[in-house]
């Protein structure tokens, strides 16, 4: 899909701008945004800091270019249980701690907790889709999974903190079939959970990019994905860019070239510092154009 | 601005912010409706959320936002046209506007597409025919229909560019009638 590749890339943008970004890999599946980079595998890595308790900080390595940092998940990965909450806390606020005005993390796939808490830590929450129904059928599902646990999360801060799961296990008896149907019973159960709820909601948004569309025809897609979001799932979601397919980023990769400053006049590169811009200032590709 | 406001349910439906021009909402409106009356990548995956009420509600809405806002701009352009300002959706086409002396079927036309406005979307919010709305703007009189069709048919079409109906009426008829009477005098 290209996720690693784009979060690269827009670090390698802010970074070419001046500003200071830490890439943190948190891909169990594959750890590899060293590659993108063109810089060979760090030899300290989180397991360092799960492991033998250094601070996250000292484990950032360069990150081939000034101003970025790389901090790699390599062995031991957000996803098996082995982590402990209060090693998960503490690795969330070691991040927030950390020295730089962004961290990028790169998220592995699947539904595990931790890696939905650790989406739900960012400021900007960003998914990856390609115009294909399956990449898109995966990514509400995990967009569903992570408000439920959004609402789970909330909910126990309150002190409710069964109230979901609950709600969820008797939705047949509760006429629950959808996401949306569960909202509207939490809501209904009393005034205090509607407006945690509507609290939530309203700070809730996910920026969309639709990633390598092979014709001009396909840049729609991203607008009706955000309008699925919205008006099946009533959850907020801004389509901030789209870039196209490129046959040359696979071999930059494979060349340990990075692609931004290789082929910076490219169109998938302006459209990389494009919908970078667009994430920054808080723009969206609308239907209008 | 005070009614805007009491839009901004409807703008929302059409995923606007509430500063959207008429040709946005048109826009909008075009591409939300063939989006959930039809099956695409992005609908068909999320089929099981939602009931087939619920997506009739949907396009409900979507019809109903659209049929309001059209209604807004249409008092707005009233309300300015009683303080003798024609207001038009934006500074182009009000500069177009106010550079035109007389209506006529190619100044419709300019005005139209300054807004970026289809044909079509006329034909489907006034439901008159397209090919009408064409001769109309080509000024094919012979292949319009009665002449009491022809006003009505403009005084919609000029409703729908937020223009002054009447005066739009008036002058167009004007060109209308010059040319029936070179007609009935051969």
């Amino acid at each position: 899909m290209g996720k690693s590749f784009l979060l690269s890339s827009i670090g390698t943008c802010l970074a070419i701008q001046g500003k200071k970004v830490v890439l943190l890999d948190a891909d169990f599946g594959g750890a590899n945004l060293h590659t993108f980079l063109g810089v060979s595998r760090p030899s300290i890595s989180l397991t360092d800091f799960f492991d033998d308790k250094l601070p996250l900080s000292q484990l950032i390595v360069e990150g081939g270019i000034d101003n970025m940092g790389l901090l790699t998940g390599a062995i031991r990965s957000l996803a098996p249980d082995g982590i402990k909450y209060a090693q998960k806390l503490k690795f969330f606020r070691h991040i927030e701690e950390l020295d730089t005005e962004y961290v990028l993390i790169d998220l592995g796939g699947g539904t595990h907790f931790n890696i939905l808490d650790t989406f739900l830590l960012a400021d900007k929450m960003i998914m990856v889709i390609v115009p294909e129904i399956i990449s898109i059928e995966n990514m509400y599902h995990f967009l569903k999974n992570v408000f439920y646990r959004k609402l789970v999360n909330s909910l126990s801060a309150y002190g409710l903190k069964d109230v979901v799961w609950k709600a969820w296990k008797n939705r047949a008896k509760n006429n629950i079939i959808n996401l949306k149907e569960l909202v509207e019973y939490l809501k209904g159960l009393s005034k205090r959970i509607e407006d945690i709820i509507n609290m939530e909601l309203s700070n809730f948004t996910v920026y969309v990019i639709l990633n390598q569309i092979k014709s001009h025809q396909e840049v729609k897609i991203g607008n009706y994905v955000t309008s699925v979001c919205m008006k099946y799932f009533d959850l907020n979601a801004q389509y901030i860019g789209y870039v196209e397919y490129d046959s040359f980023i696979s071999r930059c990769i494979n060349e340990r070239q990075p692609y931004m400053q290789a082929n910076s006049a490219s169109n998938c590169a302006n459209e990389i510092k494009k919908l970078t811009e667009n994430l920054l200032k808080g723009r969206q590709i609308s239907i209008k154009n | 601005m005070k009614n805007r406001k009491d839009h901004n349910k409807y703008f929302a439906i059409l995923e606007l912010s509430s500063d959207a021009s008429l040709a946005e909402i048109r826009k909008a409106y075009l591409f939300l409706k063939e989006l959930y009356s039809t099956e695409s990548i992005a609908t068909i995956p999320a089929e099981d959320e939602i009931s087939e009420k619920r997506k009739q509600e949907i396009l409900q809405q979507i019809e109903e936002a659209y049929h309001r806002l059209l209604a807004l701009f249409r008092q707005e352009s009233r309300e300015a046209e009683q303080a003798r300002k024609p207001l038009l959706p934006d500074d182009d086409s009000q500069k177009a506007a106010s550079e035109i002396s007389t209506y006529n079927g190619a100044t419709l036309q300019q005005i139209r597409e300054k807004l970026n406005i289809d044909l079509f979307d006329i034909a489907l919010t006034t439901k008159i025919q397209a090919r009408h709305l064409e001769n109309i703007e080509k000024e094919n009189y012979d292949d319009l229909p009665p002449e009491v069709y022809v006003k009505g048919f403009i005084i919609s079409y000029a409703q729908c560019l937020s223009l002054d109906p009447k005066m739009v009426a008036n002058d167009y008829m004007n060109r209308y009638h010059i040319w029936k009477d070179t007609v009935t005098r051969k």
